[in-house]
């Protein structure tokens, strides 16, 4: 069942989230050679004009492609659960377990789309300014570089790289599960639903941007007693480490908000 | 064992009761009237039977089990309200039934989408109101549930409409399900059922078949409510 509500749920968002990025892809072209036109001094008021328009809409695009997934997936989650296709969808033969994991594995594999889309974009505005061949040698020698490494620091790069990855993954789930819960409970209330969900997005989000101040305070204050485990590599693992582990932990705790209110507070009306 | 069981099953929704201790048992194989004035708790009781809903009080069984994923698999829920996703289209709203029921049935489904004349790839967005009420009909008759639970299937459509939605979930349930058709179009609906439920203010004032009250009463089911709802 897990796989065919992902199916679903990817067949559900594809039709918004191609389309965001085809329409940035092809704004990053249009503005590149608007970027052209002002570079080469035009005299055309009209031309200049629409030429730094143009930038303009590329940064605001740039700014909403990286909320997109976030966007796209918390309203998903209001018209597909809390909404009027909740009552399909929240008698269909499946845990809610089953249902909200679906919804963060596509979420998570649309920012990793994201990302890609963010590299194609930088690929197409250097392209002007880098030769792939320098591209193609810093690669070499990075990989030069990696073979004279000892195995131990190899493993050591490795597991970093890894948990960077698992930092990115579940910091992602974070931010999608807080949304989640924010409308879970704003959603089960009777009246003003969608002023109580913005404002309960507003709270969870300082909350857990002043857990982590709290825990960077707490840290920097016994930075002497730490200085000399932080050095290396054993010490940037750790780091990563715990991260990971208190960045899962602030999303089990909104994931399991989000499904009591879906299980015992659900207020389709 | 009951397809239905409710004992003691109450809901509250902060100072209202919604409903209060409601005792229950429906076999298989009736077509139940759930009839009650606005308000009385009719798509209250339905949604705890599917699960949209946990109960204050008391309990709700499904074929022996409390409403969850084992239960929503034999139930088949026709909400008062259209549920399916405006964007899908009349192809895709089938395929999303056949991924997820077990029970369903396509070639019954296509062949009901085909007398109505709909065209696979309309979106449900472009549909009028009637047309996407049949398809969420069609949708849920073409499983083949142990139980139905059809709230308000009637209201808000046109007598020709109701003829065919009728005609639909008699022509295409299962016969040895229940069917529970929840209205307050009470006349429309006395030619088909076998037992009615009459609930007023989170009540059940009246659970029997529709010969016994005819038999016993010497009034039509309609009659019957009138006198017992009235204002």
């Amino acid at each position: 069942m897990l796989r065919k509500l992902i199916k679903h749920e990817f067949r559900a968002t594809a039709r918004i989230m191609w389309p965001i990025f085809g329409g940035m892809l092809a704004l990053t072209l249009l503005m590149r050679f608007g970027a052209m036109l002002i570079l080469e001094r035009n005299d055309n008021f009209f031309l200049n004009g629409i030429s730094i328009l143009t930038v303009m809409l590329f940064f605001a695009g740039l700014f909403a492609l990286a909320f997109a997934p976030l966007v796209v997936s918390g309203s998903r989650f209001k018209s597909s659960v809390l909404g009027n296709e909740g009552y399909l969808t929240m008698t269909l033969p499946v845990s809610t377990n089953q249902m909200l994991v679906s919804k963060l594995i596509t979420n998570a594999v649309w920012y990793a789309a994201t990302a890609i889309v963010f590299a194609l974009i930088l690929a197409v505005l250097s392209a002007e300014f880098v030769n792939m061949g320098d591209i193609g040698e810093v690669i070499g020698n990075l990989i030069r570089g990696l073979r004279h490494l000892k195995g131990a620091e190899i493993g050591h790069i490795a597991l970093i790289l890894l948990e960077l990855l698992l930092d990115a993954v579940v910091s992602v789930t974070l931010g999608t599960v807080l949304v989640y819960a924010a409308f879970a409970i704003g959603f089960s209330a009777n009246k003003h639903k969608s002023l109580w969900t913005v404002l309960l997005i507003y709270v969870f989000f300082h909350i857990v941007s002043n857990a982590w101040i709290a825990v960077l305070f707490f840290f920097g204050e016994k930075a002497d007693r730490w200085v000399d485990f932080m050095s290396g590599a054993q010490g940037m693992e750790t780091i990563l480490a715990a991260a990971l582990l208190a960045t899962l932990a602030l999303a089990a705790v909104f994931y399991a908000v989000t499904h009591y209110f879906l299980t015992h507070r659900l207020n389709l009306e | 064992m009951s397809i239905l069981e409710c004992k003691a099953l109450s809901k509250r929704f902060g100072a209202t009761q919604a409903l209060e201790s409601i005792e229950l048992e429906l076999e298989g194989g009736h077509i139940v009237g759930l009839l009650g004035p606005n308000g009385s708790g009719k798509t209250t009781l339905i949604k705890l039977c599917n699960g949209l809903l946990t109960p204050t009080g008391g309990t709700v069984r499904i074929d022996g089990m409390t409403p969850g994923a084992g239960t929503k698999a034999i139930v088949s829920y026709l909400p008062e309200r259209n549920a399916l996703p405006e964007w899908m289209t009349t192809a895709q709203a089938v395929d999303y039934y056949a991924d997820f029921f077990e029970d369903f049935n396509r070639d019954r489904a296509k062949e009901m989408i085909a007398n109505l004349g709909l065209q696979e790839n309309q979106r449900i967005k472009t549909m009028s109101k009637g047309t996407r009420e049949k398809l969420q009909l069609i949708l849920t008759m073409s499983r083949e549930a142990k139980l139905y639970l059809l709230d308000e299937p009637i209201g808000g459509v046109d007598p020709a409409t109701r003829d065919y939605i009728l005609h639909t979930i008699i022509s295409n349930y299962n016969p040895d399900a229940t069917v529970i058709i929840s209205t307050h179009l009470i006349t429309d609906v006395e030619p088909i059922l076998d037992e009615v439920i009459f609930l007023r203010e989170g009540k059940v004032v009246l659970y029997n078949s529709v010969d016994n009250i005819r038999e016993e009463k010497g009034k039509s089911v309609d009659e019957l409510f009138r006198e017992v709802f009235k204002c």
